[in-house]
């Protein structure tokens, strides 16, 4: 159901690898898999959930690291949360983001290294080269592990179904007739966009592929490339505020958001962590409750695999 | 015009051995183990690296060795960096790469106490390079031939490294603003061309082939040297002459980094720059790339696709 074709804007991949500087993460070069990460943007502070199997408490060096922080189980996933107040050097990400066709598709630690995938557009390729020349600065060290075609979205889903069982789901959402001049000029045409990175704050970033760019008007919508209908926009409503405002209350459950507007119907496509699947239900289920006119119904929800082995033998029994 | 471009113009391919009193070589040969290794020429001196892999360490002598050499380690990969004292190894080894102008050096490894240098040349060298064989072996005692032959094609040499060590792929390029464009020696050359460089060495030292697609005007007034008649090859010095350049040699003669197949092509005011470098060598690498944009704002540097070499 998760659309085959999800990226179709951005035509290049980055994987940068930086070395951890976290003590319990330098060492988890250790277990022979990964752990997930989701990054989000304030405008206060960068900050990231690390999650790590439960299982692991009975490591030493994990005990002793999770004695000095703030601890919270979900399902089979321990989560912690480091931010740029601690680590300041996280902020350099912000470069990145204001790079326009960015979009991260994942983040995940593996052999004591973090790695940003992401994905972004040819024309940024300069842009994007001056951001991994400045995080290395920032940051003492750092790779491009990967950087050419965009090898879509199965290449994510390989590496985070290493870490981690996954679900898709898909929400739709009617989106009712608007008098404001933003939401008129959003939905004027049939598009398809990504979400570029994850934030708390009352509007999103997103990356749009439109089919009649003659529909455009207004200030919305910025080019990236008028050749292949791509362009930019940050979006505010009601509706992602509150949704903001529940994902920073319970934490980031969805970390690859996909959405497509066919003239009527909304669809939000992402991949959840399968311990996240109650948090993401509890979710949709408030937002439904607060926003009735919406008629937001969930379309799919299903697991990911078998199409993708695990190797981490701890999760999925 | 690509790396085939050179790597098949050159035909010929030379496996040099040697042994005797050599760095490292001696406990190679008594645990009985290959090493990779990168030759680097400074103006009078000689450094020698090598990759140790880290499933080696666990040997009590190999241990011994890494502390005593003060090895670094990276991934899974030891790396450490000796200088070979001796004149004659020296010039020896120079003459070796230096010889014959059209000689490049692939590869350096050591395998159980013998040390092989593999290299590509042109067939109308053949005669320049079996005299000089005598020759170096006077300097050398120790130094033979393994190998004299068609040349396989780079994939064939590289497979010897990638038993050792794994290889990024990394393409980046740079664009030149009108004034270097205009000035020599971009000003002096074709459209196209492509230069692989001969060996490791300083930013001014660095040798290299240069194969265009059409002959070089007034070549020889230029500096460029036509070392094969007729088939557009040429040997030149950019480190001399061009400061991007030379530059950038000369923070990869600084890091001492180890790469192969090291391709630079330009096109139509936009300079190609490939190199395979070990993965443990990535972050170097990045580094004097890094280096250089900084210094060069104005040469828009950018990576265009890095991946497993495989």
């Amino acid at each position: 159901m998760f659309p085959e074709d999800t990226d179709p804007v951005g035509d290049m991949q980055c994987v940068f690898a930086v070395k951890s500087s976290i003590p319990f993460l330098v060492e988890s070069r250790k277990f022979p898999f990964s752990f997930s990460e989701h990054m989000y943007f304030t405008d206060k502070a960068v900050g990231e959930y690390i999650n790590v199997p439960s299982y692991l408490k009975k490591d030493y060096e994990y005990s002793i690291f999770l004695k000095r922080m703030q601890v919270s189980e979900m399902g089979d996933l321990s989560v912690f949360k480091i931010t740029s107040d601690e680590y300041p050097e996280m902020e350099i990400f912000r470069e990145l983001i204001r790079i326009p066709s960015v979009a991260i598709d994942y983040k995940y630690i593996e052999g004591g290294y973090h790695k940003t995938v992401f994905t972004f557009h040819h024309t940024h390729a300069m842009e994007v080269s001056r951001f991994i020349f400045n995080a290395r600065k920032a940051l003492g060290n750092g790779i491009p592990e990967y950087f050419g075609s965009n090898r879509g979205l199965n290449y994510t889903l390989e590496k985070a179904s290493k870490a981690e069982r996954l679900v898709s789901g898909v929400v739709s959402v009617k989106p009712p007739v608007s008098d404001s001049d933003q939401m008129k000029a959003l939905f004027a045409t049939r598009w398809i966009r990504r979400l570029r990175y994850t934030t708390w704050e009352n509007s999103n970033d997103f990356l749009y592929r439109v089919d009649d760019s003659a529909k455009l008007s207004g200030e919305i919508f910025k080019s990236v490339s008028e050749k292949e209908k791509i362009y930019t926009a940050t979006t505010a409503s009601k509706i992602s505020v509150f949704y903001s405002k529940m994902l920073s209350e319970h934490y980031n459950p969805m970390f690859y958001q996909y959405h497509e507007f066919d003239g009527t119907l909304l669809r939000i496509c992402g991949i959840i962590s399968e311990s996240y699947g109650r948090t993401f239900l509890g979710i949709v289920s408030d937002t439904v409750k607060n926003f009735p006119k919406y008629d937001i119904r969930v379309a799919y929800l299903s697991p990911i695999h078998p199409r993708y082995e695990l190797i981490n033998p701890a999760i999925g029994k | 015009m690509d790396l085939n471009d050179v790597d098949r113009a050159l035909d010929m391919r030379i496996i040099y051995s040697l042994t005797g009193n050599l760095p490292v070589a001696e406990f190679t040969k008594r645990i009985s183990i290959n090493l990779q290794s990168g030759l680097h020429f400074g103006e009078k001196s000689l450094e020698i690296s090598f990759f140790i892999p880290e499933e080696l360490a666990s040997n009590r002598e190999i241990s011994i060795f890494l502390a005593q050499s003060n090895a670094t380690k990276e991934g899974n990969v030891y790396f450490s960096n000796f200088g070979m004292a001796t004149e004659d190894l020296y010039n020896g080894l120079k003459e070796v790469v230096d010889g014959s102008k059209t000689t490049i050096l692939d590869n350096m490894y050591l395998s159980k106490g013998t040390y092989y240098l593999s290299c590509r040349f042109h067939s109308s060298d053949l005669y320049t390079v079996t005299k000089n064989v005598l020759k170096y072996s006077r300097l050398m005692e120790g130094l033979s031939v393994q190998y004299l032959g068609p040349n396989p094609g780079l994939n064939t040499i590289l497979e010897d490294v990638k038993k050792v060590t794994r290889l990024k792929q990394i393409k980046w390029e740079a664009k030149l603003p009108d004034y270097a464009k205009k000035s020599f020696p971009f000003s002096a050359l074709p459209d196209q061309w492509v230069f692989e460089s001969r060996y490791m060495t300083t930013g001014e030292g660095v040798s290299e082939i240069v194969k265009t697609n059409e002959k070089i005007r007034n070549a020889e007034e230029n500096g460029f040297k036509e070392t094969v008649p007729g088939l557009n090859l040429y040997e030149f010095k950019f480190g001399l002459k061009e400061p991007f350049l030379k530059g950038f040699f000369s923070y990869l003669y600084d890091k001492k980094m180890i790469r192969f197949c090291r391709i630079f092509g330009y096109d139509n005011g936009a300079l190609h720059i490939s190199s395979l470098v070990p993965e443990v060598l990535v972050d170097n690498y990045m580094a004097s790339m890094s280096k250089i944009a900084d210094e060069f704002p104005d040469w828009q540097v950018s990576l265009t696709e890095v991946f497993d070499a495989v």
